[in-house]
């Protein structure tokens, strides 16, 4: 059955292809008049707008730097003195709410400021 | 892919290399345009039409589509467009078409031992629905897919497939017709 049906597209492909009519000979010469009275494209320019910190590299690296040492400090100090921790942990208990609510805030500012970065770079 | 090279340099200013575009694409789109509109000037007209049209979308062409399918939607419109007195899709009538027989295939093989098979053929096209030949010519001839003629005439796949198998049966029958009024003829 399918190469019956091969069969027939085969030889309806070429009936079509006998029945083919062929436009004027001048219609691509007049096409082209027609193009070249057309005003030169414009293309839209893709933005090319280059994030940047405003930081140079050194003070970006220095920042960098402390924090990892703070990081580091601060793991020290829990080693040096681990009955204090659960007095900590308390503090960081009570005041969980509001850490989670200013990390969020800053999460979301930064998102949005890339975001807006990105669309800005799209269109 | 020439294609894209070609619309790249159209769009750096490089008119000149739009003559390729019409030289690989103006049998094609003549066609379609023909067999919408079925006259000849009105065609080369829409045709005409079509390629300023498509000149003037070309930096808003993404590349990651098919450019001639873009293209053919763009030629398609407008042959509708120039055509606006009849509508092009012909009613959906509920006759059932039934599969090719073999005296249909014999004429049909038959005839393309003849001289004048060129006219015989392009006579039966003409006698087709508009539609139905649109829809033969684009699906065996430019090869275009079910989805890429979907795409084009925003016809629902599965009425692009009727249409078809429809186009098709009339082509045959109205070929076995033609011959044998031929063969009457004779004796």
């Amino acid at each position: 059955m399918k190469t019956v049906n091969k069969n027939t597209d085969k030889l309806t492909k070429k009936l079509l292809k006998e029945g083919l009519v062929e436009p004027s000979p001048e219609l691509g010469m007049r096409i082209m008049d027609l193009i070249m009275q057309e005003a030169p494209l414009v293309v839209p320019e893709v933005k090319t707008v280059k994030m940047r910190s405003g930081l140079s590299p050194f003070v970006i690296f220095g920042i960098l730097m402390a924090y990892l040492l703070l990081a580091v400090g601060l793991l020290l100090l829990i080693g040096r003195q681990p009955a204090n921790m659960e007095h900590v942990f308390n503090g960081l208990k009570d005041k969980l709410p509001y850490i989670l609510t200013i990390a969020s805030i800053i999460g979301s500012l930064i998102f949005y400021s890339t975001l807006d970065k990105v669309l800005a770079l799209r269109y | 892919m020439n294609e894209q090279k070609w619309i790249k340099s159209i769009l750096a200013g490089d008119t000149k290399s739009f003559s390729c575009l019409v030289a690989k694409y103006q049998q094609m789109t003549f066609t379609i345009a023909f067999r919408i509109l079925e006259n000849r000037e009105e065609a080369e007209e829409a045709v005409q039409d079509a390629f300023v049209k498509m000149y003037r979308a070309l930096p808003s062409f993404q590349f990651g589509s098919k450019f001639s399918t873009w293209f053919y939607k763009i030629v398609y419109n407008t042959a509708i467009t120039a055509q606006r007195k009849q509508s092009v899709m012909g009613s959906y009538d509920d006759a059932i078409a039934t599969d090719l027989t073999t005296n249909e295939i014999d004429s049909a093989t038959a005839i393309l031992e003849r001289e004048d098979r060129k006219e015989i053929i392009a006579r039966i096209l003409k006698k087709l629905p508009s539609d139905e030949s649109l829809l033969l010519n684009l699906f065996y001839l430019e090869e275009c897919s079910v989805a890429d003629i979907s795409q084009i005439t925003e016809l629902t796949p599965s009425n692009i497939k009727v249409k078809l198998f429809r186009g098709r049966k009339h082509f045959y029958e109205t070929l076995q017709l033609m011959m044998k009024k031929e063969t009457a003829c004779v004796l």
